[in-house]
């Protein structure tokens, strides 16, 4: 099997995947049969069994439940995270390399000084100012995952200055807007999106370690990291609450990972052809 | 020569700074180009062919010295500041091919996509109308309509070049720079793509100024040749002059070095001019 068509392969499978986890995170609560949020004290730390797979919390609220109805604050709070640094940083990456000069200088040393810091640490310091919550959980990690794209975009531009294409499209008229839209942006874009796609998964982790600290989502939204945070007070006692929400975790980071990875395996091929 | 100058490089200088170091790329560089004339300029690899192709095309800032075209309102000076209209009436009269094909198309788009740039931004051609012309261009330059949703990546070296011509005519210009665009290529594939430009040239009348360091090429298709050697124009003169009669001692060293690797090329020449002067 060539390499192309594995990479295809792979993509296709990391996608049927996703959607899968996209249906149980947006459309599975549907199909639940207990609420995630109404304590029920009569089971109350109940072993998984056929009624409640993975068993229930101190409150006797089904985890099963409670962790399809979190993987949407989780997904989509980390989706949300990389479309921000995404965008933000790669039109100021993108400005920063075309422009050149004084504003390129800025804006790469703004990005040091955030990436002065160790990233998790900052992030850390930012929700700890902000206060707890998603939105602040968000706004932290925002601060911190920005740089990446904001660099990659920047070095991918001016590696682009030079190449003969940028002097074709000179002499063929095109002005500065007709470049950075038609020539730069789809030529650095394809490395952009693997770095997101690659992203998603460990914002997913950042975002579990912010609630996990009590800094991100608090109770009693059942974000994965608080729900752990709230669980590891139980781990002797039932330690299947911490472990089917680390193992929910897992599975979605994984996932998130194997698109990246089919996906930066899809276009390296296509750049070596 | 009582004709008159087309386009006129004037004392053109351009410096670079390299690891500290000021490198004159172009030195005082001064020349004319008539309209239809094929202008060779030879020279070894880093004697500022190049550097003085980008000067004239307008795609680098001269430190001095100008570039003048007898636009449809007298003489006008393409390096002055606020002509950008004067640059935009420039720019729709010069195409540019360049040395490398494949890098010269944008790998995002396809070729026909890149083909209809230059109509895109000099013309108000609808979508529909530059499809046509780039269909056509694409015919003319002996490429098939189905390379019109391909990507350069996809075509061979020859095709890529192929479409660079194509593009470059799209346009229809007047003046056209070739830096060059055989270089890239292997031997077979420049032959043919260099009787596709001569044939092309000749059909359209172009001015062209045609930059490379194969001495026995430009021989063959220039009117008029300069050389140039360390960003000065040691010499210029016709074909015939330049190839027989040179004055300069580079010109003589790099005419001997063409002897001495390749007997056949001058004969190339010679026999070139004796089916020349037949047809006459």
């Amino acid at each position: 099997m060539d390499k192309k068509r594995k990479s295809r392969i792979w993509l296709i499978v990391s996608l049927i995947l996703l959607l899968l986890l996209f249906v149980a995170a947006f459309g599975g609560e549907k199909w639940l049969h207990h609420a995630p949020f109404k304590p029920d004290m009569r089971h109350a730390f109940q072993k998984p069994c056929l009624e409640y797979p993975f068993g229930t919390d101190n409150l006797g609220r089904c985890v099963f439940c409670r962790i399809i109805k979190g993987s949407r604050t989780s997904i989509f709070s980390a989706l949300f995270v990389v479309l921000i640094v995404f965008t933000v940083g790669t039109l100021l990456g993108t400005a920063a390399g075309f422009a050149g000069g004084i504003w390129e200088n800025i804006i790469m040393k703004i990005t040091l000084i955030f990436q002065a810091f160790p990233s998790f640490i900052l992030a850390v310091a930012i929700a700890g100012i902000l206060g707890n919550g998603v939105i602040n959980g968000v706004l932290s990690l925002c601060a911190v995952y920005w740089t990446t794209y904001c660099r990659l975009a920047r070095s991918l531009t001016v590696s682009l200055r030079e190449v003969p294409y940028m002097k074709a499209a000179k002499v063929c008229g095109a002005g500065k807007p007709a470049i950075l839209f038609r020539y730069i942006l789809p030529n650095v874009m394809p490395s952009l999106l693997v770095t997101a796609a690659l992203d998603v998964g460990s914002v997913i982790l950042s975002m579990a370690g912010l609630s996990f600290l009590g800094l991100g989502a608090v109770r009693p939204t059942a974000e994965w990291g608080a729900v752990m945070s709230e669980a590891k007070d139980y781990l002797q006692t039932a330690p299947w609450i911490i472990v089917f929400n680390g193992i929910a975790l897992f599975v979605v980071v994984t996932v998130f990972n194997l698109l990246g990875d089919s996906l930066r395996d899809l276009l390296d091929t296509e750049a070596e052809m | 020569m009582d004709r008159q100058g087309w386009i006129k490089v004037e004392h053109l200088n351009k410096t670079f700074q390299k690891q500290g170091k000021r490198i004159n790329a172009v030195c005082d560089v001064s020349f004319e180009l008539y309209p239809g004339e094929c202008f060779g300029l030879i020279g070894e690899s880093g004697s500022g062919k190049s550097t003085l192709a980008n000067l004239v095309a307008g795609l680098e800032k001269a430190d001095s010295g100008a570039v003048y075209m007898e636009g449809s309102g007298g003489r006008i000076d393409l390096l002055a500041k606020g002509s950008r209209k004067l640059q935009k009436e420039y720019g729709q009269k010069r195409q540019m091919i360049f040395q490398n094909p494949r890098l010269s198309f944008n790998p995002a788009m396809t070729i026909g996509k890149g083909l209809e740039e230059a109509l895109r931004y000099y013309t108000k051609l609808s979508k529909e109308e530059r499809k046509k012309r780039a269909l056509e261009n694409l015919e003319l330059v002996g490429l098939k309509k189905e390379y019109y949703d391909r990507h350069a990546f996809e075509l061979s070296g020859g095709e890529c070049q192929r479409a660079a011509i194509a593009r470059a005519l799209m346009i229809e210009p007047e003046f056209l720079i070739c830096d060059e665009i055989t270089s890239a290529l292997d031997v077979s594939v420049q032959a043919q793509i260099m009787d596709l430009f001569v044939e092309i040239q000749k059909k359209k009348k172009m001015t062209c100024l045609f930059i490379s360091h194969d001495l026995a090429l430009v021989s063959n298709i220039c009117d008029r040749i300069a050389v140039m050697y360390d960003g000065k124009i040691v010499e210029s003169g016709v074909t015939d002059q330049i190839i027989h009669h040179s004055s300069s001692d580079y010109t003589k060293k790099l005419l001997q070095s063409v002897f001495l690797a390749d007997q056949e090329t001058m004969t190339r020449y010679e026999r070139k001019k004796r089916e020349k002067q037949k047809v006459f």
